[in-house]
């Protein structure tokens, strides 16, 4: 990003948290929180903290930076260096983004420059660069609605074996759009606050359907036939048996009305105990949420603060009341119509509060700030001189 | 406090229980008193727990007279102490565990569940209707059990393998009690680093002396043989690869390799060369983070390898057969030699015998 750009984006960033500072959300034990900012021009600060929702709105509006932070976790000194912290406990939280869903659409709206040659194609992101064989490579990608559609299936499966599974009451379960390509749950003042890294890990592997083996529906590699039938779990059980019965009912929906076990065992009957075993753990890791392991074990993590921008997108991270009918490209949208001149370099086809903009490709164009800042901070554009 | 009516055969069963410490408190014995003929047979079992402990790392569970169960516990535990002996206090507190263990297996389920609620903190809740293929008699609360299960390394204890249900984790009895072995052991392991032995009277000072002589020695720490390149594990060995071939090694990768090459003892410099043929590489970012994570830099802290599960869930496991049942890529080398070693110590077991 050049530095005429930074300085517009912190202007219109800082000109709207002027306008909204109260609608930045105040994290739950806010004095011992950890809270970090990465300035325009890429610089990170963390380790920041504060005593109450007024001196953090007030760093905010001074600072006005491309994205703020808070950590998921709550410490005895936030300001320290991190060793020094002393963890108390951390919010259960979840990231589910379209980046890591690969829905057929990016093939489309995705975009990778080689950092090295400089060859630029539309699609998925290469290992290698096909031209120089090199590995740095740049990836733009905007998430359109049907990558935003994918993300929110993955949210709703999530938030139901979290409500069925769990225990946790919907309301307890805060669901955010990041701001950018996906959601954010996260359950706070639970259980699991004092959970470590390793019982964590063990909850992503519940959630996305991980490591499920078939001895868990009665099947280990000597089994006979007998009883099998029985051990077989029905639609209606609890937990991932259920869950796993469900799935194959409704891959055979088109036949009739076999029941979940009759299906199974036709299935271990026709490939036997090795590809059945395939197909379970198949079944199981579609019937789970994909969530980013990292984000929910890494117990240090920082973590975009609600009800503030996304420096790529100018997008709010919201909170979705309903996340049925949620709409990020409309809900989410912070900035208004007011007109700014850019420099558009290459842009797909984008929508934002039901208007179409692009595709733009090397053009000078007018557009409402919101889709000016949407192609700005992904650096698509630059100010106009 | 237990709310059920506990009989002496109880507190002989589980005499680290609060009521059955209260039972020999209300005996009011000296040392002195416990030197008498009278107590033969109490020092008797006292010893005889200790060395069953030593010999087959299990304490027998037959409970004969109640009274000399419950008051051979603190006796042992006051023998044990007295040995001065750090690894012996180890190995009493397991076996007396298994014990434990063995016993609960067949234990009434109120008893259990008192047991657990009192001693354990652990809100056990008995089931009655049928769920899932198999006889589940209790529920627990997730987190309750997810920290003590992340502890064991085979699938079958990660919690998606469990019926889980509104919070709750169904199980077995016996996966229950194998939960908790753990626990019981820390409860008697730290009833011994806290005790203080008074000055003993001369009869015991010759049982101590021969539990010391019969103890087994300390396991004797490996000394660091360096691990050449076709001894590192699979995931290890993939991550190598990726560098070579100037792949893009994710994230976890590189935390696994450095993590690993740190522990079995690489300088900072060998794993830095590694890193140089990464596109991306920046000599001054990659000496930064692997001198942190060897505890050169920041908190000092040395950091571990992430472990096999972790590896699994960051989708960084490739592992083989020659992986056997290693919970963590810094085992890989290591395990053929154990094996080798417990035969070893097996045979040094009989012999004493």
């Amino acid at each position: 990003m050049d530095k005429k750009t930074a300085i517009v984006l912190k202007k219109k960033f800082k000109e709207y948290y002027y306008d909204h500072v109260e609608q930045i959300e105040v994290p739950p034990h806010i004095d011992e929180r950890e809270f970090g900012y990465m300035t325009f021009d890429r610089i990170m600060m963390r380790h920041l903290s504060f005593q109450n929702s007024g001196d953090m709105q007030a760093q905010i509006l001074k600072a006005s930076p491309a994205s703020v932070y808070y950590s998921t976790s709550f410490y005895e000194g936030p300001s320290r260096q991190m060793h020094e912290k002393g963890w108390k406990g951390g919010d259960l939280v979840f990231d589910i983004d379209a980046d890591t869903l690969s829905s057929p659409c990016r093939q489309i709206h995705d975009k990778w420059i080689c950092r090295i040659c400089g060859m630029q194609k539309v699609g998925i992101k290469p290992n290698k660069c096909p031209g120089c064989k090199g590995t740095r490579i740049h990836e733009v990608n905007i998430a359109c609605d049907t990558c935003l559609d994918a993300a929110k299936n993955e949210a709703l499966k999530l938030q139901d074996i979290l409500i069925n599974d769990f225990g946790i009451q919907k309301t307890k379960i805060d669901i955010f759009f990041s701001g950018s390509m996906g959601y954010h749950l996260s359950i706070a003042n639970s259980d699991f606050a004092e959970a470590n890294q390793a019982v964590r890990s063990d909850i992503v592997d519940y959630v996305s359907g991980q490591a499920f083996i078939s001895e868990s529906l009665g099947v280990s590699r000597k089994s006979t036939y007998e009883n099998m039938i029985d051990r077989f779990p029905s639609e209606k059980e609890k937990g991932w048996r259920g869950r796993i019965a469900r799935y194959f009912k409704a891959q055979k929906n088109g036949e009739g009305s076999k029941d979940a076990p009759v299906i199974l065992i036709e299935l271990y009957r026709n490939v036997g105990y090795r590809k059945f075993r395939l197909a379970i753990e198949d079944a199981a890791k579609k019937s789970g949420a994909t969530v980013d392991p990292s984000v929910t074990t890494d117990i240090h993590r920082i973590l975009r603060l609600p009800g503030t921008l996304h420096g790529k997108t100018g997008l709010l991270k919201k909170r979705c009341k309903d996340l049925e009918s949620f709409s990020p490209m409309e809900d989410a949208v912070a900035f208004g119509h007011d007109p700014m001149k850019v420099l558009v370099d290459n842009s797909p086809k984008f929508s934002l509060l039901g208007e179409q903009f692009g595709p733009f490709k090397s053009e000078s164009i007018e557009l409402p700030t919101m889709a000016a800042i949407y192609l700005l901070g992904q650096d698509m554009a630059t100010v106009e001189e | 406090m237990i709310s059920i009516e506990l009989g002496d055969e109880d507190l002989a069963k589980y005499p680290f229980l609060e009521e059955a410490g209260e039972y020999v408190k209300a005996r009011d014995l000296s040392l002195v008193d416990i030197s008498q003929p009278d107590f033969k047979r109490v020092i008797g079992r006292a010893r005889n727990r200790v060395f069953q402990a030593i010999r087959s790392r299990e304490v027998s569970g037959d409970i004969g007279t109640p009274e000399i169960e419950i008051l051979s516990f603190p006796i042992a535990l006051m023998l044990v102490k007295a040995t001065n002996l750090e690894h012996l206090v180890s190995r009493y507190s397991h076996a007396e565990a298994i014990r434990v263990e063995n016993l609960l297996e067949d234990e009434r389920e109120d008893l259990i569940v008192e047991i657990f609620r009192n001693v354990l903190k652990i809100n056990v809740i008995l089931v009655t209707s049928k769920i899932g293929f198999s006889k589940l008699n209790y529920k627990i609360p997730i987190m309750d059990y997810l920290r003590r299960s992340t502890r064991f390394h085979e699938l079958q204890w990660k919690l998606i393998n469990r019926i889980v249900d509104e919070g709750y984790v169904y199980l077995k009895s016996h996966e229950l009690i194998r939960l908790i072995r753990q626990e019981i052991e820390n409860k008697i392991r730290d009833r011994l680093k806290e005790m203080v032995v008074p000055q003993l009277p001369q009869s015991f000072i010759k049982t101590i002396q021969e539990i010391s002589a019969f103890s087994p020695p300390p396991p004797k720490l490996n000394d660091r043989v360096k691990i050449t390149p076709d001894k590192y594990p699979p995931c290890v060995i993939t991550a190598l690869d990726m560098l070579k071939k100037g792949e893009n090694l994710p994230h976890y990768g590189r935390f696994l390799l450095t993590t690993y090459l740190v522990n079995i003892g690489s300088s900072v410099e060998e794993i830095i060369s590694l890193y140089s043929r990464s596109p991306d590489f920046n000599e001054r970012i990659t000496k930064y983070q692997v001198e942190h994570i060897s505890g050169l830099r920041g908190g000092r802290v040395k950091y571990t390898c992430p472990s096999c599960r972790t590896l699994v869930t960051h989708s960084f496991c490739f592992k083989t057969k020659k992986c056997n049942e290693i919970r963590n890529p810094l085992q890989f080398d290591k395990k053929a030699n154990l094996r080798s070693k417990r035969k070893g110590n097996k045979k040094w077991t009989k012999k004493q015998q």
